[in-house]
């Protein structure tokens, strides 16, 4: 009977051993720790930013620290008196207000949640590439970057221009997210400029098909460009383009049923951005 | 044989105390964000404690220049906001330029987080980034290492440089020259004579080929491009005038002034190339500098003295350049 209750508490003994030894599989982490807290406001833009955030849920980083440096994308920020007002403006006035108010359901589910002022444009293989740069940011789904922040002015004409680029560079965003429309890249197939656009005109691309030259790139920016091109012209403009080319009618109402079952009016926000700036600039 | 057993007992009841340790005691994250917090306050505070402000000195990406470009600093840590006087008149701006510092990523990194005279010397090529790993700090000195050096092909980290707390305030550019109207003014001797020799000495014993400079102004409409396009006019408010070297009137350079400097800058970016980049690069080739700074100049504004600072902050150059 020893034996037995030897061998018995031995065994458990060396079970005991082997089981404890076992680690748990994940560290033991109580709590999540934020090595890039927000700073409190020091100064007008950063209440700013603060009311936008609060308001909808966007954050504008004008300071760029290593959370949002990318070490193989050069760019720079915006000078500080450039950024508030492009802030004030153009993200607040002119895009996230309009947006909430005429289209609230794309505003809680289509806009990111961070947006960058990025200096002047974004260069993919040095700060020096010259022509071979973008006006955006837009390869992440929760972050949106413009460029040329640095030539903001209280000018209508800028401000209104500038809001059909960041409506390009968030289309791009939109087709990371869901995709182009199904069968949208067949419509043009075949017939893509690649780097020969550079040398069409506008007017050429439109009898190619294509909203505008550099839309003949390639069926990303043929996306882009397309959305471009309604949020600058009114809707009878938009209908002239569209018969200069069957393909461009396609696309068109592909691009159009996109953005409504997304819950926005495309020509519609044309319309009201139109006023807006109007008020804004008078 | 029992006392085999015994201690064949107490040696797993030790094995399995002892073994049961778990990650919770060994990943202690709030240690780590704790110690980073340390080390950002501690370079803050080394960086707003320099009444005098940092005297940082650049160098040239072209290892055969003898100098490095002075950049003074001053960090007011409770604004979050650096001042900047350089050869640049950029730095003139009103606008605040914020910094951050971060060592989140494990060493301390200062960024020129806003526009500032860095962003904008990035955009012209002269500096390979606006933000900074810091490598050492000591009570008078600072090393830090641009981030990256500007292109996607190339390695990590540019340049090392150092920033060395000034003892004395650095007062080169608190009386700005019209330079671009000293050396290109209708009535300026150094506009009107055509013997305009630049006479530099060495401290390192170089000689200086004799050089003689001739300048013109850059018409209005010129001028317009490159403040739109030149980044070196454009983010740093550099004027451009042409230099006409030993004679030769066919083919200029382009020269900058700037804040108390006459500098040369080259820029792939534009043609004609021999405008931009073959013209400066002789003459930078030829007096080892790409800057010179004014020291002083004369009454009838006929001889302006010059200078220039290596590395380490120290008189390298000094010299004349005058219409005879």
């Amino acid at each position: 009977m020893k034996q037995v209750i030897k061998l018995f508490i031995l065994t458990g003994l060396v079970a005991m051993t082997c089981l404890s030894c076992l680690k748990d599989k994940s560290p033991a982490i109580t709590d999540t720790i934020d090595y890039f807290a927000i700073p409190k406001p020091v100064n007008g833009l950063d209440s700013l930013i603060d009311t936008i955030q609060h308001t909808y849920g966007l954050r504008v980083i004008y300071k760029f620290d290593p959370r949002v440096i990318d070490p193989t994308t050069f760019f720079v920020p915006a000078s500080y008196d450039k950024a508030k007002g492009y802030t004030k403006y153009v993200v607040e006035k002119m895009w996230l207000q309009p947006i909430s108010i005429f289209a609230p359901d794309f505003a809680k589910n289509q806009i990111p949640i961070e947006f960058l002022t990025v200096g002047t444009a974004i260069h993919f293989n040095s700060i020096s590439s010259g022509g071979a740069a973008g006006a955006g940011l837009n390869a992440q789904y929760y972050r949106l970057g413009m460029g040329d922040v640095n030539s903001f002015s209280i000018n209508r004409a800028w401000i209104r221009e500038h809001i059909n680029i960041l409506y390009h560079e968030h289309a791009h965003q939109l087709d990371h997210k869901f995709g182009r429309p199904k069968g949208y890249d067949q419509v043009s197939q075949g017939t893509y400029y690649d780097l020969q656009f550079q040398y069409k005109t506008d007017d050429q691309a439109q009898k190619d098909g294509f909203f505008r030259a550099y839309g003949g790139y390639q069926p990303v920016e043929d996306f882009a460009t397309t959305v471009e091109a309604i949020m600058r012209f009114p809707k009878d403009s938009v209908m002239k383009i569209i018969a200069k080319n069957p393909k461009l009618e396609v696309k068109y109402k592909m691009v159009n049923a996109f953005y409504l079952s997304k819950g926005i009016d495309l020509h519609m926000m044309q319309v009201k951005l139109d006023s807006v700036v109007k008020a804004l600039v008078p | 044989m029992k006392t085999i057993h015994k201690l064949f007992a107490a040696f797993f009841i030790g094995i399995g105390l002892t073994a049961c340790v778990k990650y919770k005691n060994d990943i202690n994250l709030e240690d780590a964000q704790a110690k980073q917090a340390a080390l950002t306050s501690k370079v803050r505070q080394q960086l707003g404690d320099a009444p005098n402000g940092w005297l940082l000195m650049v160098p040239n990406l072209d290892p055969t220049i003898r100098t490095a470009i002075p950049i003074v600093l001053k960090f007011d840590v409770a604004k979050g906001v650096v001042n900047s006087t350089s050869p640049f008149p950029a730095s003139l701006s009103s606008v605040p330029s914020l910094f951050e510092l971060s060592s989140a990523t494990g060493a301390p990194l200062l960024s020129f987080a806003t526009g500032s005279i860095f962003s904008g010397w990035y955009e012209a090529g002269g500096i390979t980034d606006y933000y900074f790993k810091i490598l050492s700090v000591s009570a008078d000195s600072i090393s830090m290492q641009p981030y990256r050096k500007g292109n996607v092909y190339a390695s990590e980290g540019g340049i090392p440089m150092v920033m060395y707390r000034l003892k004395t305030p650095a007062t080169w550019f608190d009386k700005p020259y019209d330079l671009k109207a000293i050396l290109t003014g209708k009535t300026a001797p150094l506009f009107n004579n055509a013997n305009n020799p630049l006479k530099l000495t060495y401290k390192d014993g170089y000689q200086q080929p004799a050089w003689n400079m001739e300048f013109d102004g850059v018409a209005a409409g010129d001028m317009a491009f490159w403040q739109r396009y030149v980044p070196f006019t454009r983010y740093l408010g550099m004027i451009p005038i042409y230099l006409f070297s030993n004679g030769n009137y066919t083919v200029p350079g382009v020269y900058y002034c700037g804040n108390n400097a006459l500098v040369s800058h080259l820029d792939n970016g534009f043609t004609p190339a021999p405008w931009f980049i073959d013209q400066p690069k002789k003459f930078i080739s030829a007096i080892k500098t790409d800057y010179l700074l004014v020291r002083n100049l004369s009454t009838d504004s006929a001889k302006v003295e010059l200078f220039a600072l290596d590395k380490y902050g120290n008189e390298i150059i000094s010299g004349t350049l005058e219409a005879k």
